[in-house]
């Protein structure tokens, strides 16, 4: 008993020693004159769609998927059914995507049958994808956990006579349009070379920027990653990228922050999607320093933080909801027997601290949150819509 | 004269090699614990500064504190699988509460706990009333639990606007000491009163030592084993409470697979996965004994795959000395 | 049994076997001979050095010198794999058995017969079943451990031995938890085996049923042997006085003959136990009261309910109907807890199993039953007062043991009775059921744990003690309740019975009177 008493007391005395000398550790370089503040967010973006298609081919421009009025016609005709396969609805880019498809196949007077999740594995989402076929849906919208062990599972949608849309990601292997009838993503590329563009503000002449990256072989962390680092590379090569790769999500924030440690220099980090994000502002957090931080997609938790004039200085949105609608309508085209453009992805929605709350609209078609529009409150988040 | 001297230092190491031979004590654990410091040391000067050091406790709070009550349910021959989830139940509900009721800290942070010990009393009830093994309940424990999380948030994260809560649980420092950490030495007293020096501890030794024989002695095993089911809950829900602070919302997926760390620094810190033996300084050297893995490891710079099997590999070797 | 026409070529021979653990000599050249065809006793107190003669015999052990044959081949082997290649079977107080596996997957457990690889199991029943009955032993092939009673199981185990083809059979103390009416059973087959050849060593405390069984005995003291005996020339105290050493023997009582008999309680003592009418379903309307300082003894067979009894009253099992008064008044009893409130305690047959956690010290153990006492502020643990009572019951009870912070699976089976009785100690006994107290416990210490027993009642305590060593129940009470099926069909006082056979009578008398259904 009294070794464990000494043992703890000694665990005390190193903590408050430890505290004691780290209060006067490194606060991150001053943000009081924000350099973005000032910046139209569009002025930053691509001017056009950098990601290019399975085929390498290049985007549809966005007014493809609108449909013509005899298109309209014809499918309000059929009563559409529409089976959806996801990857995952543990997550809100799923839960809106789903959201768009039913709203927009609602429109068009048909009905979604079914939501199937495939909980991130090829066995189930196999699954999925054959319970779907038997229940004979016109369409299927899905995007693959994998896209090479699932191609087989694929190929058997449009052998039962179902068409299939793509999210985000196409099977390896299948043929457009015997196999598949279109394909709807965002632009991540474009989103990265937006959040490099944003970051580079506050990077001076010879900086260092950090890069939160996803370990793991995922085709959209990828792009984002890929356009993130081309950005720097044609643009401000003067800046040093160092890369430190992470591979479970829950806690990117515990790889921060050691990576952080291990590089003082750094003076800023981009990441590849919210959840890193938030683990990086908490390691910062935690370290009680700030480092600016870009990211690609929004949700509410960077998003209050940006407004907030936090560290989350760009968001590179992706537009599920409007995609999600694309995704209805290319169904809808398919059915009917119109060709749909082989792929489409929607281009980056810049956030910048100056129009959080309209591009929010843009991307969820609601006001945002009250806790954002109170962090909103002098007008420095610009105009609601 | 000399005879005598030889008997006694014969008598002497003769003690030392009995205790060592009869210790329950982890002695491998300040042996690996020292090793890793020295070899990260050395690896990397960044390692062993105060900076970096306080970052390792940051990061080891959170499984600190859950394997404090995961420790205790181990202790009594039961196990809890489901901390991750009711860590991230608890973290949405205490956030949810205080958005559409008021913003008060207090209250959001005790239904963020309560939420914890109601789900494990429930675990509790269910394993030592229905009899049903442990393993299986909190098995459908962490789906349930994270499936409610996932319903009631509609898999956005929660934010978390009210500063005091923000200060009290994640960002105002007590005599220099990080929020999280004051918490961690908090949890950490009390559980080592409540194990080592109260008889409520003693009943639980016993319950894992010998179930039928505390039954025989008169011990109520059942409300023993329910009552360490609550605490694991509760102790995880302070857990998403602080995970809710500190990052000024939760997501209903926070800290999913925690459930793997935190058993890891349980075993690791020299509990028996058969019950009945367990200390809580083991607890925290296993729990440290990761963090300065993961930590160390990176600032080596070595690749996360190799990291992963590194990692793996210790903690099997670290477990095989162990076991003595 | 033994071929007396020449010299036998022993089967099992040691010469000057010397086993060293570091500075400890557990054997100082110990000789040990086992013709074929004997039942040979091996005696000896707990330490003496018969355990390690076993392990060495059974490859567990390799001799530090010494020489070692069988049938005259000089064995270098010391592994126990090798040892049952030469045809040696050990059967441990530690069963090992597989319980959820059924009789005859146990008995043939690896030699499975097979068809097409696959397991047989009619044949392999039948099989079982042929064994079972050459053998004489009662148990049914397809039977599952798991509900088999402990001495089921050591049949079990011994015909496993048997199966093997064994020829030489160790049995370790396999009447530790027999009762009275099993041992003729395991005894039958222990005469079956050696009219086959095979040679038997017989380990155990209980010197009666050495007298019935070996033809020799060999004891041990201090990692020597004492001396080798034709059992039918000798006599149960020359034999204690050289398992003990003269000095102690004339301390130590044993054998039916020179027993104080404990006198009848005082017809005015007050009644601490009445039990009126209980009844669940083992227990059948069993009436019976024990007066303070009295010691009664409980008699039946293994299934009679006698077990089932004393959990009965101690709130292990629920009564369904029926009254228990304790001191005069009633009292209801659901759990252990109200049980040990009221100062009733329970020590169980299997103390590993219900009465101790054997993996913790000996202070854990005797503080576990009395947390209530232990406790300031309503929370925490008195630690000093708990070490001062571990102490005291250490040095009361006489337990050997360097610490009371030494685990208690390091003790002998004596000491760790000792603890599992003392740690009732710290509280108020008024009523102390024991079952089965000396299984597995050395003459020694056997002795110890009777002087507490009746040290306990002299103080006023009600005892009710269940054994099926009737010299034990003899040397102890004063009055005897029978009990089969459930109830208690007669029952005699200590007056009225004179040697353990009167017992044997008064009981197959009682259940003779029950109706066969």
């Amino acid at each position: 008993m009294k070794k464990s008493i000494a043992a703890l007391a000694i665990g005390t005395a190193l903590v408050l020693v430890l505290a004691a000398c780290s209060s006067g550790a490194g606060d991150g370089p001053a943000s009081s004159d924000d350099p973005l503040t000032a910046i139209t967010a569009s002025s930053l973006t691509p001017t056009e769609v950098l990601g290019t298609g399975p085929l390498g081919e290049k985007s549809a421009t966005v007014s493809s998927s609108e449909l013509s009025a005899a298109d309209l016609a014809s499918i309000k005709a059929k009563s559409i059914k529409v089976g959806i396969v996801m990857q995952t609805m543990d997550i809100e880019w799923s839960t809106e995507q789903v959201r768009g498809i039913k709203d927009q196949v609602g429109a068009l007077g048909g009905t979604v049958i079914n939501v199937c999740d495939g909980q991130w594995d090829t066995t189930k989402q196999t699954a999925c994808i054959d319970n779907m076929i038997t229940q004979k849906p016109d369409a299927i919208i899905s995007i693959p956990v994998d896209d090479v062990s699932m191609a087989p599972a694929y190929a058997r949608v449009s052998e039962a006579g179902i068409k299939l849309i793509f999210i985000d990601n196409v099977a390896k292997g299948l043929k457009f349009p015997s196999q598949y009838q279109g394909m709807v993503t965002s632009d991540n590329q474009g989103n990265g070379a937006f959040a490099a563009a944003a970051l580079a503000k506050y990077i001076p002449k010879n900086g260092v920027v950090g890069i939160l990256d996803f370990g793991v072989d995922f085709f959209v962390t990828k792009e984002r990653m890929r356009g993130f680092q081309a950005w720097m590379k044609d643009n401000r090569p003067d800046i040093t990228v160092k890369v430190h790769e992470f591979q479970d999500p829950s806690k990117a924030g515990d790889d921060a922050a050691n990576f952080l440690t291990a590089n003082p220099d750094v003076q800023g980090m981009f990441t590849e999607w919210e959840v890193p994000a938030v683990g990086i502002i908490t390691a910062l957090r935690g370290q009680g320093k700030t480092l600016p931080i870009t990211v690609v997609n929004v949700a509410s938790d960077i998003a209050l933080d940006l407004a907030s004039g936090g560290m989350v200085k760009a968001i590179g949105a992706q537009r599920p909801y409007d995609e999600g609608v694309a995704e209805a309508n290319f169904a809808g085209r398919a059915i009917i027997g119109s060709t749909n453009p082989s792929y489409l992805a929607f281009p980056a929605e810049p956030f910048l601290r100056n129009n959080v709350l309209s591009a929010w609209d843009d991307v969820y078609k609601s006001a945002a949150p009250s806790a954002i529009q109170d962090a909103c409150k002098s007008g420095i988040c610009g105009p609601a819509k | 004269m000399s005879e005598q001297y030889v008997s006694t230092t014969e008598k002497a190491s003769r003690g030392v090699r009995q205790r060592l031979a009869e210790t329950d004590q982890p002695l491998f654990l300040y042996g690996a614990f020292l090793l890793l410091i020295i070899g990260f040391t050395v690896a990397n000067p960044l390692f062993l500064t105060a900076g970096n050091l306080l970052n390792i406790l940051n990061q080891t709070a959170l499984v600190t504190i859950m394997a404090a009550g995961v420790a205790l349910v181990i202790i009594t021959g039961e196990i809890d699988l489901s901390v991750g989830s009711v860590l991230a139940l608890s973290g949405v509900s205490a956030a949810l509460f205080m958005n559409n009721f008021g913003q008060n800290w207090f209250l959001g942070a005790l239904v963020g706990i309560l939420v914890g010990a109601s789900v494990g009393f429930i675990n509790g009830i269910l394993t030592a009333r229905l009899l049903i093994p442990s393993f299986l309940v909190t098995l459908g424990m962490l789906s349930i639990a994270r499936g409610i999380a996932l319903i009631m948030t509609g898999t956005a994260p929660v934010l978390v606007t009210n500063a005091t809560f923000w200060s009290v649980f994640a960002e105002t420092p007590f005599l220099g000491i990080p929020a999280p950490i004051v918490w961690t030495i908090v949890v950490i007293i009390i559980v080592w009163v409540l194990l080592h020096f109260s008889v409520f501890g003693r009943r639980i030794f016993a319950t894992g030592g010998n179930l039928d024989a505390a039954k025989f002695s008169g011990i109520n095993t059942r409300a023993v084993k329910i009552s360490v089911f609550l605490i694991s809950g509760a102790l995880a829900g302070l857990a998403g409470v602080i995970v809710a602070a500190r990052g000024h919302a939760i997501r209903p997926d926070a800290a999913a697979g925690i459930e793997l760390d935190v058993l890891a620094a349980v075993i690791l810190g020299g509990t028996s996965l058969f019950g009945g033996k367990g200390k809580i300084y083991g607890v925290i050297l296993g729990s440290l004994i990761i963090g300065i893995l993961n930590n160390g490891l990176v600032l080596m710079g070595i690749d996360p795959s190799i990291q992963l099997t590194i990692k793996g590999a210790l903690v099997i070797i670290a477990v095989a000395f162990g076991r003595r | 049994m033994i071929n007396q026409n020449g010299p036998v070529e022993p089967l099992l021979s040691l010469r000057d076997i010397v086993m060293r653990f570091g500075s400890v000599q557990a054997l100082r050249g110990a000789d040990f001979d086992l013709l074929p065809g004997e039942v040979h006793g091996l005696l000896g107190q707990n330490g003496a050095g018969k355990s390690t003669l076993i392990k060495v015999i059974a490859g567990v052990y390799k001799p530090t010198s010494g020489t070692f044959t069988i049938d005259g081949v000089e064995q270098q082997y010391s592994s126990p794999r090798a040892s049952r290649d030469a045809g040696i079977s050990v059967v441990y107080q530690s069963l090992s058995l597989i319980p959820s596996l059924t009789v005859a997957q146990n008995l043939f457990l690896g030699i499975e017969p097979t068809t097409l690889g696959i397991v047989n199991t009619r044949a392999l029943n039948s099989r079982a079943s042929e064994f079972l009955e050459l053998h004489k032993l009662p148990l049914r092939p397809e039977q599952l451990v798991s509900s088999l009673t402990f001495a089921y199981r050591q049949l079990c185990e011994i015909g496993k031995a048997l199966v093997k083809d064994a020829r030489i059979l160790i049995l370790d103390e396999p009447t530790s938890s027999l009762s009275k009416t099993e041992e003729p059973i395991l005894f039958d087959a222990v005469r079956e085996a050696t009219a086959k050849g095979i040679g038997v060593i017989y380990v155990s405390h209980r010197l009666s049923e050495v007298f019935e069984l070996t033809d020799r005995v060999t004891v041990f003291r201090d990692g020597n042997n004492a001396g080798v005996f034709n059992t039918a020339d000798v006599t149960i105290p020359q034999l204690v006085e050289v398992i003990v050493g003269e000095k102690l023997a004339k301390s130590v009582s044993t054998g039916g003959t020179s027993l104080s008999v404990r006198p009848p309680i005082a017809a005015d003592a007050s009644v601490a136990l009445e039990l009126s009418n209980i009844s669940n379903d083992v227990v059948k309307g069993v009436n019976l009261s024990i007066r303070r300082g009295e010691i009664v003894g409980l008699i039946g067979s293994i299934g009679s309910g006698r077990t089932e009894l004393l959990e009965s009253i101690f709130g292990v099992r629920k009564l369904k109907s029926g009254t228990i008064r304790c001191d005069g008044r009633d009292v209801v009893i659901r759990r252990p807890q109200d049980a040990i409130g009221r100062g009733i305690k329970l020590v169980p047959e299997d103390r590993h199993s219900f009465g101790l956690v054997v993996d913790h010290d000996i202070e854990s153990n005797t503080a576990m039953a009395m947390l209530p006492l232990l406790r300031s502020f309503n929370f925490l643990f008195k630690s000093a007062e708990s070490k001062a009572f571990a102490t005291k019951i250490v040095t009361d009870l006489k337990v050997k043991a360097p610490s009371t912070s030494t685990k208690v699976n390091k003790l002998s089976g004596g000491n760790q009775q000792k603890i599992a009785i003392g740690k009732w100690l710290g509280s108020d006994t008024k009523v102390l059921l024991l079952d089965e107290p000396t299984a597995g416990v050395d003459v020694g210490a056997r002795a110890d744990i009777y002087k507490i027993i009746i040290d306990l009642a002299d103080q006023g305590t009600a005892v009710l003690v269940c054994s099926s060593d009737y010299d034990e129940l003899l040397q102890l009470c004063s009055r005897f309740a029978f009990i089969s099926d459930g109830a208690i069909r007669a029952s005699a006082d200590r007056s009225q019975v004179h040697e353990e056979k009167d017992l044997h009578q008064i009981l197959e008398a009682s259940r003779e009177e029950l109706p066969h259904v």
